[in-house]
């Protein structure tokens, strides 16, 4: 799997021109400050804005070309995004979040629920099942954000600011879980963040990125 | 009395903000005019602000009458609240500020006795079928009420149209089945213009004031049930003269030309 | 550099999408004790609204209740009222929240004339609605002769009028009371949503409507609220007859004519039922539902 596109999405406060290819197994890190167009790009590929021009492609598949005007809905791209907020649904609990995604592509309620609970567990959150989202601290929030991401077995991961809500403490555990449970050779990985630390603890490139353009 | 107050006070609001039109001035009410002068409608003597609570089987008929009164004196401003008769009662009891009462039946007139004058007949109203135009079902007569195929309206009991139609039927010995029961003459008169029932019992002057939309069949039945309306001045009247006067030009023969053209039967 | 800008951003989104369960500083705010211009007119509001309902108490025949109230007349008034406020209620969601979810969702040329429109009937007098509805579904109306004359159906004057009357005149509170939570909700658990596969009918349902389930709830309350109410629209349009389309409040306008102590304890039983039910929705399935979505 291969992801490859370039994203042009003109705002009134920048334009985002950014050709991107990620090979499989590749891990990519965006780095810039805020308001660059990171998240941009990443909401791009996923399908939650639309192009002015260019492509996206994974795999065999085009998921957006803007010449030819195509544009596959959201809910079609099998792509993972792992939220800035997480965005857990607030009504339903850490295995039902992680099932959701399941349960919504037709999966049976037994084997969603068996399957969010291995989810949970390769992330070290099994003991938080049945907790409500709502009562989930930041960290636990976010590896179930992370589960539920990963149990559709995207064909490519979008991770938005994974370290802004933890605590510097709390970063190397994050670093290896992602390393050991997140990252394999198959799948693309585009991780933004704005700390080059932690792009370059992670990242196998590292781009940075400076009012919707790679910086020189 | 004090039971029916809230209501009637509740009544009495919502009258306030819809019969504020007298803009006279209060000083006009309080110029001496010699009483006895005012007995014809011509007598000069009259003015001030008037208001006369009336059945709103009247609408036409007194709007007409109060047109000729004001006419004939210039000072004179006279305010109309048509209302059913039975709202109109509750709403004296409250105290509603009216001059002259004149309800469609004996009995509301009654309810409000204690708070009006001697009252004094000035017409009778009896009912007729009216029917869409055209009688697109061939009503006939009385016994067509009893046909549950027909779409019938009455007016409901607790009205004097609806209690004079019961009396028709007890009196014929006949079932009727209504499909609706109106809430008030007009109500019931307006479901057969517009054509939703295929017939209904209604006062003689509300057939005519249906105008063409409608046919009008009398039936024998109805001769012995007569409604009764009667007219009082208001106890509290602010401008009893003029109060009088009009009561006095309601009964004349001028006044009972208007009734009769409209279809009330004289006194 | 942005860190600590990051986790403010974080910070301020976890509050708003109420991650935070118990924070007892909004609590102690909400104690303060109110400004002297706000508490007079506040006063003054609140006893504006309850004085004549206590007058109507306190005057009420309390002594011939029992019977009065109990009478078949008044019970076979407010057993109609119930069944139709509620299939109304039914009505109103199942259009009004597709509804406002269009309204809400989607943009369409003539979007704003067609809000507009959706609450006419919250502004228009109901006897205007019931004209309205004799119009198209009378006898002689567009639709009714239709009905007419293809199975001898006509709506007017049965039960199923008084729905359609009530459904009419409620339908507004509820698109507007869903319309707006909708427009004000999050937009993003609905994309995280679709991102991981929900079609939009699964988003609608599984996110979307326990997103906004209190509103809807509200909106549902509303309805029903009004539509026990309603008076204009269905002595117009249903006519009224006792145990088809004779509801409670029209029961209540006919007693006064002619029995007023009948139409005060009636008013009597629409107020108790109405309060009940407001009382009772508020603190139990409402609050359950805002303690579910939060």
């Amino acid at each position: 799997m291969r992801l490859d596109s370039h994203v042009v999405v003109r705002r009134a406060a920048f334009t985002l021109d950014l050709e991107l290819t990620v090979e499989a197994g590749e891990v990519v890190a965006l780095v810039g400050e805020n308001g660059v167009g990171k998240t941009t790009y990443l909401h791009a590929v996923a399908g939650l804005v639309e192009l002015d021009d260019g492509y996206v492609r994974l795999g065999d598949r085009v998921l957006d070309d803007a010449t030819g005007r195509k544009h596959m809905s959201v809910e079609e791209r099998r792509c993972g995004l792992v939220f800035q907020q997480h965005l857990l649904f607030s009504h339903l609990s850490a295995a039902e979040n992680v099932a959701f995604g399941l349960r919504a592509r037709g999966v049976g309620r037994r084997d969603a629920r068996a399957w969010a609970r291995e989810w949970l567990e390769r992330l070290g959150v099994a003991q938080h099942a049945d907790t409500p989202a709502t009562r989930l601290s930041g960290g636990q929030s976010q590896r179930v954000a992370l589960a539920r991401a990963l149990a559709t077995e995207p064909d490519v991961l979008l991770l938005d600011e994974p370290f802004a809500a933890l605590d510097v403490t709390a970063r190397p555990a994050v670093h290896a879980l992602l390393r050991e449970h997140v990252f394999d050779d198959v799948r693309p990985v585009v991780l933004v963040t704005h700390d080059p630390a932690d792009a370059s603890a992670l990242a196998d490139r590292v781009v940075p990125l400076a009012l919707g353009r790679p910086a020189a | 009395m004090s039971r029916r107050a809230p209501v009637a006070l509740v009544a009495a609001l919502a009258l306030v903000g819809c019969s504020s039109s007298g803009a006279n001035d209060a000083g006009a009410s309080l110029s001496a005019s010699p009483p006895a002068a005012t007995t014809t409608p011509a007598a000069p003597a009259i003015s001030g602000d008037l208001t006369v609570f009336a059945a709103a089987s009247l609408t036409d008929t007194f709007a007409e009458i109060g047109d000729q009164m004001m006419a004939a004196n210039p000072d004179l401003t006279i305010t109309f609240n048509f209302g059913s008769s039975g709202t109109l009662a509750e709403q004296l009891l409250a105290d509603a500020p009216a001059d002259v009462f004149a309800s469609a039946s004996a009995k509301t007139m009654t309810t409000a006795a204690e708070v009006v004058g001697e009252p004094a007949l000035f017409a009778h109203n009896s009912l007729v079928i009216v029917v869409p135009k055209g009688n697109p079902r061939e009503v006939t007569g009385l016994s067509d009420f009893a046909n549950p195929d027909l779409k019938i309206a009455l007016c409901d009991p607790s009205v004097p149209c609806g209690a004079a139609a019961q009396t028709v039927f007890a009196n014929a010995g006949i079932t009727a089945m209504p499909d609706t029961l109106g809430p008030d003459v007009r109500a019931t008169a307006t479901y057969v213009t517009s054509g939703e029932v295929d017939a209904a019992l209604v006062y003689k002057t509300d057939a005519i004031a249906a105008g063409s939309a409608v046919e009008t069949l009398t039936f024998p039945e109805a001769a012995g049930v007569v409604n009764d309306y009667p007219i009082a001045v208001v106890q509290g009247t602010r401008n009893a003269d003029a109060a009088q006067a009009f009561v006095d030009h309601v009964l004349s023969p001028a006044g009972q030309t208007v009734l009769t053209d409209a279809g009330f039967d004289p006194t | 550099m942005s860190a600590p800008a990051g986790s403010d951003v974080f910070m301020t989104d976890r509050t708003r999408s109420g991650h935070e369960t118990t924070s007892p500083a909004p609590r102690v705010a909400r104690r303060r004790r109110a400004p002297l211009p706000l508490l007079v007119p506040a006063a003054l509001g609140f006893l504006f609204l309850v004085a004549p309902f206590v007058a109507l108490l306190v005057r009420s025949p309390w002594g011939d209740l029992g019977s009065l109230v109990t009478s078949q007349g008044a019970l076979q008034a407010l057993w109609l009222s119930l069944r139709t406020a509620t299939a109304a209620t039914v009505v109103c969601l199942i259009l009004g929240v597709p509804l406002a979810w269009v309204l809400a969702r989607t943009s369409f040329p003539g979007q704003n004339l067609v809000r507009s429109i959706v609450t006419l009937p919250l502004v228009m007098p109901p006897v205007v609605g019931g004209v309205a509805l004799l119009s198209l579904l009378g006898r002689r109306g567009l639709l009714g002769s239709l009905l007419d004359t293809a199975f001898g159906f006509t709506v007017p004057f049965t039960t199923l009028a008084v729905v359609i009357a009530e459904t009419f005149v409620a339908l507004p509170f509820l698109v507007l009371s869903v319309d707006g939570s909708l427009r004000s909700a999050d937009l993003r658990y609905e994309q995280a949503a679709a991102v991981l596969g929900a079609s939009p009918w699964y988003v609608f349902r599984r996110v979307t409507l326990p997103l906004v389930g209190p509103s809807v709830a509200a909106g549902g309350l509303l309805s029903f609220a009004r539509a026990l109410g309603e008076f204009g629209a269905t002595i117009t349009f249903a006519g009224n007859f006792p145990g088809t389309t004779q509801t409670m409040p029209l029961a209540i306008y006919l007693a006064m004519q002619d029995d007023p102590s009948t139409a005060l304890a009636l008013s009597l039983v629409l107020m108790a039922v109405s309060l009940a039910v407001l009382i009772g929705l508020r603190s139990r399935w409402v609050s359950g539902l805002i303690g579910v979505a939060s």
